[in-house]
């Protein structure tokens, strides 16, 4: 098979979904051109942007900063180290060579330093990882970026990633979610930094041909406490309707942002951000607590008592977390010494 | 229990006719080497056969992987043959 491209190399991956195959250098022409595309339809990024790119190590987030990088814009990586045995050890080793290869210093936030890592705080709290991790890893993007005086947090979400979660949020109807849904997050006047994911236009696949062809070595294994996630079922049902109807899950997420969008804008948010119930979990394993101020409008935006960071309550959901997990720690200490 | 003992001997019976296609453990030169880094398993198959048909195989989904060969990108119809060994690398991470 030919590359559709130049018409003379021999084709590395064929895509589908575009109707074409692609030697390697034509290859990263078309990705790098998708994710162009996507970050101008809905004006991710400026020239000017410092951007700060979330990096767990997987290939999303690496492929992302190698692109962004390329791309020219100023970027600087962020690490969070969940405190997962083993796990985080390996994703972070990677992130470190990646990050010296660029000639660059990741951030790093270490979990275990910061007494909530997540296995531990699950266990005590008695919550889905995945549910902490989010509520954990938004508080952070957020305060790393307003220290650093970022103008953009970047993350690795990629099309099915993004497909998958609104299959989950029409499948439940989870309005409000329905109407964050989005690559672009603006910043907020409170002083939330705007939040882009700028390989919403790329699949998984071709996100992982990239890393691969680009010889970017990043962890293959996934993070132990995803295993149940259910995001997983709506791309297994997805990849299906993919594979027989080839272009499906661009012209499904797409669309939404195109003729759906209205959610955002619709009396939806209003009145869902006010009925939602706290603490009720997104398919993606984030948490919606109605105090949080990127996931609700309810009330006036404040400092946080303990942190700073922006709230709708005394304390921020973060803060009342590492409390809570403190409090049941030094409690089962008790009663395994008692 | 009799009939549980036979049961097994029977599977064992079975295993040991189709021994080449077991997992790991006997590595013929003559078949194709499939790993799964991911489930960390790798099986042998009789050669020669096209990239898709060796997915097919393992029963993973075509558009959840890529195949590669050494510091190569395998396209679905490429043919490999009998004595290489590819990497089905899945895509899918969850969360």
């Amino acid at each position: 098979m030919k590359c559709r491209r130049c018409r003379k190399a021999a084709a590395a991956i064929e895509l589908p979904s575009h109707h074409a195959a692609f030697c390697p250098e034509c290859f990263f022409v078309f990705f790098k051109k998708q994710v162009r595309e996507g970050i101008k339809k809905h004006r991710l990024l400026s020239p000017g942007d410092r951007v700060l790119v979330c990096v767990s190590g997987g290939k999303d987030s690496l492929v992302l900063w190698d692109v962004l990088m390329d791309m020219g814009y100023e970027t600087e990586g962020l690490y969070i180290d969940l405190g997962i045995e083993g796990y985080s050890d390996r994703s972070r080793e990677k992130v470190i060579a990646y990050a010296e290869a660029r000639g660059k210093q990741p951030i790093i936030v270490e979990l275990t330093k910061e007494g909530i890592p997540i296995p531990e705080a699950a266990r005590c709290v008695r919550m889905q990882e995945c549910s902490i991790c989010g509520t954990v890893k938004r508080y952070f993007f957020n305060r790393i970026a307003k220290e650093g005086r970022f103008n953009a947090v970047a993350t690795g979400h990629n099309l099915d990633d993004e497909s998958a979660r609104l299959l989950g949020n029409i499948f439940h109807w989870q309005r409000e979610h329905l109407a964050r849904q989005h690559p672009h997050l603006p910043a907020s006047a409170e002083g939330l930094v705007k939040k882009v994911k700028p390989l919403w236009r790329v699949s998984e696949l071709e996100t992982a041909a990239y890393g691969f062809l680009k010889e970017i070595d990043y962890v293959i294994e996934e993070c132990p406490m995803s295993e149940r996630a259910t995001s997983l079922v709506y791309k297994e049902v997805l990849s299906l309707i993919e594979e027989r109807m080839p272009g499906s899950r661009i012209v499904f997420y797409q669309g939404f942002l195109d003729k759906a969008n209205p959610l955002r804008t619709s009396e939806w948010k209003a009145t869902d951000a006010a009925s939602a119930p706290a603490g009720t979990l997104a398919d993606d394993g984030v948490e919606y607590t109605s105090d949080d101020p990127e996931n609700g409008t309810k009330g006036a935006a404040r400092s946080c008592a303990s942190c700073g960071a922006l709230t709708y309550a005394e304390t921020c959901a973060y803060c009342r977390l590492k409390e809570l997990v403190r409090k049941r720690r030094e409690k089962r200490a008790k009663e395994t010494n008692g | 229990m009799v009939r549980k003992r036979a049961q097994r001997r029977v599977s064992r019976a079975k295993e040991a006719a189709h021994g080449n296609q077991r997992e790991g453990i006997l590595y013929n030169a003559e078949m194709i080497r499939v790993c799964m880094p991911q489930k960390k398993k790798e099986i042998e198959i009789p050669g020669p056969k096209r990239v898709m048909d060796l997915i097919a195989e393992t029963g993973m989904r075509p558009s959840t992987v890529i195949v590669t060969q050494e510091k190569k990108l395998l396209t679905k119809d490429h043919r490999v043959e009998d004595g290489e060994t590819v990497n089905i690398i899945s895509v899918v991470s969850g969360g």
